[in-house]
């Protein structure tokens, strides 16, 4: 699958959802692919990159 | 208000007093498509008339960015070097978000190549640079200030009633070619819905004359700090003219902010307070993917944004009915001299359908990406631009425009399958690649120029050896899709001056094919491959020839007899 081909699929797993919805599903999402990773530190580090400084105060994103 | 003021003459047609002849080829419209549309009828010796409702060429602005290639169809239109000359050339993209570049990219990254990935030249110069090349070509009539105001499709062909100045007059033709934009009347005048996705989102077009050192490079910015919350694309042209492209959203009123008092603002948010510029042109649009189910309908056929419409973001709109054109004319040109059967015709949809398909996917996810709809939406945009900056991976999700890149007729029933193990190279369907060579006599050439528009045989050779025998190629030759044969040697020492040939001196077009000597590739009229083979086998290249020119299985294949070739 390309970038853009799976970047379509989740655009489209979000049609028509409102924002606590699309949090529901996209949290369930994660808990379904976090099971095909075997390795514990790779969740640790995406779990903390994903966090980064959102929360902090800075401008993350608009 | 820029006005290119190039005013195109209006003569009353003969045809309002006493009727004409019979056309074979009507083109409504001349825009762009419409003209390449003419000029290739023309270079192929086929009479056409061109009507256009206009005595000017575009006004405002429209495309912009001309793909490599569009350029080299351009070039065997014989109308590509001035537009190269006058265009500004660009390779490079950079993508923003907030304050930061996130993203690059170069869409040329290897040298021997003629044409550059992209040139932006003003559609007026565009159509100015055609029209004056379709006035080289005898057989291509244009007339100015003829509406098409109804079209009839008879038994033999259709009947056009055009409307001027001094009245109105009908015209027989054989076949339209219906290249009359996006609003397309001539669709109307069939009834043929033309449905697809309109985009709940508005951008604010503005074309803008400063000086100003920017580098010659398609930016493109996510929420930056001058347009809050929207995105801004900037792109030079031609005479100091800047594109600037300012998301609005759905909310905002087209007629306010269009007015100067609301665009001069936004512009030195983004320019700075200083900025010395002039208003080229303001508009305000929204933007939408559809297409007609067929681009033929007997008689009819639909060349560019009639056929098909596309968002912005990628330059495939003007870029893909050139392409379209490309794929048209030469079958048609077959199906009028009676050389292939009208079923040829098909082909254009089966493979310009699989063109503006792929357009509009592209275009469609570059909006989506733009234009997030809904939270989710909008979360996982936001979520890839924050982490783009740091993450080669994420990085590749960003899409502020894929940009036009020539498609694939691989697969699909004109072209031969590939039998042969083959490593690397252009295959069966893809656009011939570019290379550098030279002439026999030593002087730089380019492959493509080499190709012209009709159907070759290239022949990849060392020595005379590997070239196919005088009997076989007659043989190719008399078929009726005739291909002439050309040489790429890797050194013209060993052939006798009768031989066409071009040397690979740099061995890139033997690369690029992924060819060895002895290898042969057929070349459609529209410089798309139709099939290769690493030994020429006369039958083989018949069969193929068969297939490339729609004639079907329906022709005996005659095997060549063992040693007859000289």
């Amino acid at each position: 699958m390309t970038h853009d081909e799976l970047y379509e699929a989740l655009v489209e797993m979000h049609r028509g959802l409102d924002a606590q919805q699309s949090l529901l599903v996209a949290s369930r999402l994660i808990l379904l692919l976090a099971q095909h990773v075997k390795d514990d530190a790779v969740i640790h580090r995406a779990i903390a990159e994903a966090r980064g400084s959102v929360g902090d105060g800075g401008a993350i994103v608009a | 208000m820029y006005q290119h003021k190039v005013k195109l003459p209006y003569l009353p047609p003969a045809e309002l007093h006493t009727p004409g002849p019979r056309r074979p080829v009507v083109v409504i419209g001349g825009g762009p498509v419409g003209l390449a549309a003419a000029i290739d009828c023309g270079l192929h010796g086929i009479p056409v008339l061109l009507l256009d409702d206009d005595d000017t060429v575009s006004v405002g602005s429209r495309a912009i960015c001309w793909a490599k290639r569009t350029l080299e169809i351009f070039d065997r239109l014989g109308a590509a070097q001035r537009m190269v000359a006058k265009g500004v050339t660009w390779r490079v993209g950079k993508v923003f978000h907030q304050d930061r570049e996130v993203y690059s990219f170069d869409l040329l990254p290897e040298p021997g190549h003629k044409r550059p990935a992209f040139i932006n030249l003003q559609q007026y110069y565009v159509e100015e640079y055609l029209i004056e090349r379709a006035r080289q070509l005898k057989s291509v009539e244009m007339r100015w200030k003829n509406r098409v105001v109804g079209l009839t499709p008879n038994a033999r062909g259709v009947t056009v009633e055009v409307e001027t100045p001094d009245g109105r007059y009908s015209v027989e033709a054989d076949w339209v070619l219906a290249c009359d934009g996006a609003r397309s009347p001539a669709r109307k005048m069939l009834g043929l819905a033309f449905e697809g996705k309109v985009f709940e989102d508005r951008f604010l077009i503005a074309d803008v004359k400063m000086r100003a050192d920017f580098a010659t490079e398609r930016w493109f910015w996510f929420d930056p700090p001058f347009h809050p919350g929207q995105s801004a694309l900037l792109h030079r042209q031609a005479d100091d003219v800047f594109r600037i492209d300012l998301q609005l959203g759905w909310g905002a009123d087209p007629e306010e902010e269009k007015k100067p008092e609301r665009v001069i603002p936004r512009l030195k948010a983004m320019l700075g307070e200083k900025a010395k510029f002039e208003l080229e042109w303001v508009s305000v649009y929204t933007f939408q993917c559809r297409r007609l189910e067929r681009f033929r309908h007997g008689r009819v056929l639909f060349v560019g944004d009639s056929a098909h419409q596309v968002s912005p973001f990628g330059a495939r709109g003007g870029n893909g009915g050139i392409q379209d054109v490309d794929n048209l004319v030469w079958k048609l040109d077959l199906v009028i001299r009676g050389k292939a059967p009208e079923a040829l015709l098909d082909t254009y949809d089966e493979e310009r359908i699989r063109g503006a398909d792929e357009n509009i996917l592209n275009s469609t996810r570059a909006t989506d990406f733009i234009t997030p709809k809904g939270p989710g939406a909008q979360a996982l945009r936001d979520a890839v631009l924050s982490l783009a900056g740091g993450n080669d991976h994420i990085r590749r999700f960003v899409n502020s425009g894929r940009l036009s890149t020539p498609c694939s007729l691989d697969g699909l029933s004109l072209q031969t399958p590939d039998t042969d193990p083959w490593v690397g190279g252009a295959g069966p369907g893809a656009p011939c690649p570019d290379a550098p060579v030279w002439e026999r006599n030593g002087t730089d050439a380019w492959l493509l120029d080499k190709l012209g528009n009709q159907f070759v045989l290239m022949v990849f050779a060392d020595g005379p050896g590997d070239v196919p025998g005088r009997t076989d190629l007659e043989r190719l030759r008399s078929h009726p899709m005739g291909p002439r044969e050309l040489v790429v040697a890797s050194s013209g020492t060993p052939f006798p001056p009768s031989v066409p040939l071009v040397v690979d001196m740099q061995g890139l077009a033997r690369q690029r094919y992924g060819a060895r000597p002895g290898s042969v590739h057929l070349v459609r009229p529209d410089q798309h491959l139709a099939g290769r083979w690493h030994r020429f086998d006369v039958g083989t290249v018949l069969e193929a020839l068969d297939r490339a020119g729609g004639l079907g299985a329906a022709r005996p294949v005659i095997k060549a007899v063992e040693g007859a070739a000289a």
